[in-house]
């Protein structure tokens, strides 16, 4: 095993990093809120010239076949860059594609999605309803090749740009995954009226694939989360050796200093979670309670670095203008897609008594 | 980034499993999985077992029994020992006295001491705190004054781990009490513990046993050829040597190893018609445990830790701070899980696993104090990492 950043992967988030500084204007910067941001589709197309959508699929589907290791550290510099872009959203949806299409429409799909001429994205939420990622109320009706939907899925992320949505929807005997084309968003809500969808698998083989997908967005979340922690710590510990109170850098209260170096602590756990969530979805088939694993460890350790970034910063940390706040935001944020973190203990309590411990080493 | 193993790696591990399941003596394992039934002589017997099998200190130079492996290799060495209950080596020994002879003792001393303390023929203990000296570790104040060939040394070191078994000691003395800077009049001295004029004295800890003393010296003539190094150099050696002992302390093979056994027996109690560990809320601590232990684990092995080229890696101290907690997270669990049954200690009312949770729980708070206090650990990383100075 081995855990280090190989020479490749650091000419990547070079590359990447770069981009998003020339392309990207984080909210901070014009001091808008911390909600979060509609797709800019300029970032996007410079992340697709760079490749970055395109890594984890497999060249025969029209990626570049480099793997997780690859998207993950791509993604850490998108979480440090404030910018949000649908990078776990395109994993989660093309991941579904890649399991239950047919090999034509997969090869279109996915093809599309790496060069930046698709925008697919899954829809999973639904209003007032707690995260589950099957028995959805969105109903689905049909046979064969003609299926309609009927049913609001909301929040949908990106949905306004989307050229596609992967939806999840009830049966009748189970939940489908369909894929629909005619996307008409109302902000990020979607609301069908009989809409024509094509399925693209249900029961056993739409829960596994949907859970194998959910897994592999959550590894990107990962190392978005990782890149937003660094920027956080980073930003705190120049503002505690710079601000002065009392007549003094706040670096001379050990009271501040500690809690950062427990900030450090928890960073660096939640780095090797998030590099180990990215070997384990370069694996076939995914161990999806490894990377739940992982989501966890990197759940508390965001809690922990946002939260104590904007006390140790003070009123500035909630301020539009200033950018640590929006770090804490989107942390916050990632810990609550695709389930809360609570719900990730709760899967993994679930499946406790299956294993004596857990072996790292494959 | 690689998850699998290669293929040699692969085949260490099975080497590794082999011996340690298969061919070290398993008498020594039954005893090693129970922490009261372990005899000095017996742990003296495994470390020796080891050594001959060049298992007991694969970190040292391979010239004194170390092994020329990848910290990979040492983390699966670890790993398999604990997992298959084997008493691992003396800390004193291996991790923390051997290195700094190894890096800083003139070959004479090398020759001396290098293969006996491999092999346990003699037993160390460490020599550091002070009634007045503990995380200030710099202010102790055990003087070590050269009378021709000798020191003569006078002064007290406490919280002194096994000295009772202990052959010998290595302490930090005062060597020049007028240095400019406390550190730098600090030195590294060996000293037989039958020598004239010391005296220990056992402390007995909460949970009633006898692990920790105190050591008093009264004009204890030491030879002046046991120094290690340099004299009023020993700051550093002892810096080098802390780096090491935290890597150590993390413990990732021994906290895997008792949360699976805790998780044994939270399915032997029963709750309602099923068992203990079928609870929602139980279940959900071992699941977060389980999880923090793999961040942990995943983190030893990617930051090889340890000191290098003489100086600590700050990074040890994460390791330190964060292995420390969660083997007293571990601890705690274990008493949940005995539920009722930890209050009692006595393995004749109930089992002896249950009988141990809490002594053995208010034991371990130690292990934040011990090698440099979580306080410490902290401090360690703000200034050294984060270069947070005031």
């Amino acid at each position: 095993m081995d855990l280090n950043i190989t020479d490749e992967q650091k000419a990547l988030t070079e590359a990447v990093s770069g981009v998003l500084a020339r392309h990207g204007n984080p909210a901070s910067n014009s001091g808008v809120s911390a909600e979060p941001a509609a797709h800019d589709p300029k970032v996007w197309e410079a992340l697709v010239e760079v490749g970055v959508p395109a890594l984890p699929w497999s060249e025969e589907d029209g990626g570049v076949g480099a793997g997780f290791a690859e998207l993950t550290v791509a993604a850490a510099e998108v979480g440090k860059s404030r910018i949000h872009l649908p990078l776990a959203e395109t994993v989660v949806a093309g991941a579904i594609i890649t399991r239950t299409a047919p090999d034509s429409l997969r090869r279109e799909l996915i093809g599309a999605l790496a060069e930046g001429s698709a925008l697919p994205v899954p829809a999973l939420d639904e209003p007032m309803r707690a995260w589950s990622p099957t028995a959805p109320t969105v109903r689905a009706e049909g046979s064969g090749e003609s299926w309609t939907l009927t049913g609001t899925k909301a929040p949908v992320r990106f949905a306004q740009d989307a050229t596609h949505v992967v939806v999840s929807a009830d049966t009748g005997s189970g939940t489908g995954l369909f894929l629909v084309t005619d996307v008409q968003a109302k902000g990020e809500s979607l609301t069908f009226e009989g809409t024509s969808a094509t399925l693209l698998a249900d029961g056993e083989q739409a829960e596994q694939a949907l859970a194998e997908a959910l897994a592999l967005g959550g590894a990107v979340l990962c190392g978005e989360a990782l890149g937003a922690m660094e920027e956080a710590l980073g930003r705190t510990t120049e503002y505690l050796r710079t601000r002065k109170q009392f007549g003094m850098p706040l670096a001379a209260f050990q009271a501040l200093t500690h809690r950062a170096a427990d900030m450090y602590a928890e960073l660096e756990l939640a780095r090797s979670a998030a590099l180990f969530a990215a070997m384990v979805a370069d694996d076939d088939p995914v161990d999806v309670d490894a990377i739940a694993r992982c989501r966890s460890v990197v759940d508390r350790a965001g809690k922990l670095v946002g939260e104590e970034a904007i006390q140790m910063h003070g009123g500035v940390g909630v301020t539009a203008e200033y950018a640590v706040g929006h770090l804490t935001a989107r942390l916050t944020q990632i810990a609550r897609t695709w389930g809360t973190p609570d719900d990730r203990v709760g899967e993994l309590a679930a499946a406790v008594g299956g294993h004596e411990s857990i072996s790292l080493l494959g | 980034m690689q998850r699998r193993l290669s293929e040699e790696d692969a085949a260490f591990q099975q080497k590794m499993r082999t011996y340690f399941t298969d061919e070290f003596p398993a008498e020594l394992k039954e005893k090693g999985t129970n922490r009261n039934d372990l005899d000095p002589q017996d742990i003296r017997r495994s470390q020796a077992t080891l050594a001959e099998a060049g298992l007991a200190a694969p970190g040292w130079p391979v010239q004194w029994g170390g092994q020329d492996w990848t910290s990979l290799q040492k983390f699966i060495w670890d790993s398999e020992m604990r997992a298959a209950g084997v008493p691992p080596p003396l800390p004193f020994n291996t991790s923390m006295v051997g290195p700094v002879i190894a890096a800083f003792g003139s070959e004479e001393l090398k020759e001396r001491f290098l293969p006996k303390t491999l092999s346990c023929e003699i037993w160390w203990c460490q020599g550091f705190s002070e009634p007045d000296a503990g995380s200030d570790l710099a202010s102790l104040r055990t003087t070590a004054v050269k009378d021709g060939d000798h020191y003569v040394v006078n002064g007290q070191k406490i919280w002194t781990t096994l000295a009772q078994h202990a052959d010998w000691i290595f302490a930090l003395v005062r060597t020049d009490p007028n240095a400019e800077k406390k550190q730098r009049g600090i030195s590294f001295l060996l000293i037989d513990m039958k020598s004239e004029g010391i005296t220990v004295r056992p402390i007995k800890t909460l949970d009633g046993d006898v692990e920790v003393n105190e050591v008093f010296f009264e004009d204890v003539r030491v030879p002046a050829d046991q120094l290690v190094g340099e004299e009023n150099k020993g700051w550093d050696y002892a810096k080098f040597l802390l780096g090491n002992e935290r890597v150590g302390v993390a413990n990732v093979g021994l906290v895997k190893k008792t949360l699976a056994d805790v998780k044994a027996h939270a399915r032997e109690v029963t709750r309602g018609d099923g068992t203990l560990l079928d609870d929602p809320q139980v279940a959900a601590r071992f699941a977060r445990l389980e999880a923090d232990l793999m961040a942990l684990e995943l983190t030893v092995i990617r930051v090889s830790g340890g000191s290098k080229d003489g100086k600590p890696d700050p990074a040890s101290s994460i390791l330190k701070l964060r292995g420390s907690e969660l083997q007293q997270d571990v601890l705690e669990l274990a008493i949940d899980v005995a539920g009722p049954m930890a209050a009692s200690w006595d393995d004749s009312v109930v089992p002896q696993w249950a009988a141990d949770a809490v002594p053995t729980y208010l034991n371990f708070r130690k292990a934040t104090i011990y090698g440099g206090s979580s306080e410490v650990q902290r401090s360690i990383i703000a200034t050294g990492i984060l270069g947070l100075k005031g």
